[in-house]
């Protein structure tokens, strides 16, 4: 018995990783199904796009601008945020206008194309707009009594904000690998002005012009997707 | 679901149709006033706002070195659309009336303030200047004969209305 002691231990000793091995086999067959909830909303990477039309309008000497968009997925929510430069020179009828300032839009985007593995949009989303800008007028009006002299006014408000919503909707398409086109159409409303003087504001760099609400806006766009994980996977339908 | 977005999207390109702008300029320098006395009917004991003719000999406008209105032989006014000087701050009017045989019946002044802003109407139409918070400053009216209806300046409304 004596002469096979050392055989069985060495025997058992080899025999025990083996076991065990098949015991771990088992437990994570058990314990670790497909999770797809988990990092469900963390972004995935971010889009950098501009504005086309901006730079098309920048060619009429009436007009200088450009804008820069950026978003990033939240599952389908899209945090967007846009920044852009907004400067007009217009020949009035009886005179001209300038202006010339900066705007902010943050807001968020609802893309109902979900399943789309190339993150296709068609969105619904909602902004905040925010502007910081200058403007001046000169012009002649003619008086009631011709005694008078005629008014020639220069006006100026140098230091105005402003802000405005507006609801959105639109496309983007995937073309190439890392990169999309797609447009913005955007329904802007409840514009608002302070620090206004004796010239009422006529244009906000952003919104457009102040005494139409609703204003109509058109963007169209390019974009270049800077991706940092994977997608999660979709869940099956049972 | 998909319906409502077709309408809310079918609702944005509908509304963009409505922003051409009009060309409609309202903006004036001058005040028109209306001359008013209040009849009371004898049966329904009703009163009733009605318009009373007046003939002047003279209307004065400050900074105006002449008459504005002179006499005309039976010229009656209703109403007198009279101009500011929109390089001041205010004006002053002086009303010479007199009866219908002649014989002066009063004079009368009142004065008026008021501000202004400058108003871009669009590309085409231009910029102009609107005249508004329009305030009765002194007056030799008594403060039941007469009535700031509008005090912005627009062409055609009524600013003042005197009760004679």
């Amino acid at each position: 018995m004596c002469k096979y002691f050392f055989s069985i231990v060495l025997a058992i000793s080899l025999n025990t990783p083996a076991f065990c091995q098949e015991e771990s086999e088992k437990k994570s067959k058990i314990k670790s199904p497909l999770d797809t909830v988990k990092n469900k909303f963390l972004p995935t990477g971010i889009r950098v796009g501009t504005d086309v039309i901006s730079f098309i309008r920048s060619r009429d000497h009436s007009f200088k601008g450009w804008e820069v968009n950026f978003d990033t997925d939240f599952s389908r929510y899209y945090f967007t945020v846009d920044y852009g430069y907004w400067a007009v020179d217009q020949s009035l009828g009886n005179g001209n206008y300038q202006n010339a300032g900066t705007y902010l839009r943050i807001g968020t985007d609802i893309n109902f194309l979900l399943k789309d593995p190339d993150k296709n949009m068609f969105f619904f989303g909602f902004r905040y707009g925010l502007s910081s800008f200058r403007e001046s007028v000169q012009y002649q009006n003619p008086v009631f009594y011709k005694g008078f002299s005629t008014i020639a006014a220069d006006e100026s408000n140098s230091s105005l904000s402003g802000h405005w919503l507006e609801i959105t909707s639109g496309l983007r398409v995937k073309i190439v690998s890392g990169f999309w086109m797609g447009y913005t159409a955007r329904l802007k409303f409840a514009p608002s002005v302070s620090s206004e003087g004796l010239l009422k504001t006529y244009d906000m760099p952003g919104y457009g012009l102040v005494e139409q609400a609703p204003y109509w806006g058109f963007n169209y766009q390019l974009f270049w997707r800077f991706g940092w994980r994977e997608t999660p996977p979709l869940r099956a339908k049972n | 679901m998909a319906r409502l977005f077709l309408f809310i999207l079918l609702l944005l390109f509908s509304v963009s149709c409505f922003t051409e702008t009009d060309c409609l300029i309202t903006a004036t320098t001058s005040i028109k006033i209306d001359f008013k006395q209040t009849k009371t009917d004898k049966i329904t004991l009703l009163k009733s706002v009605v318009d009373s003719a007046l003939v002047f000999t003279s209307v004065w406008v400050s900074d105006i070195d002449s008459a504005y209105i002179k006499f005309v032989k039976d010229k009656q006014y209703t109403s007198v659309t009279l101009p500011i000087n929109p390089q001041k701050k205010s004006v002053k009017y002086v009303f010479n009336i007199q009866s219908k045989s002649g014989v002066i019946l009063r004079k009368d002044s009142i004065q008026l303030s008021f501000s202004n802003e400058s108003r871009v109407i669009s590309q085409k139409c231009g910029a102009y200047t609107y005249f508004l918070d329009l305030k009765v400053t002194s007056t030799s009216f008594d403060s039941t004969k007469y009535k700031l209806t509008n005090n912005r300046l627009l062409k055609g409304v009524t600013n003042v209305q005197v009760f004679f």
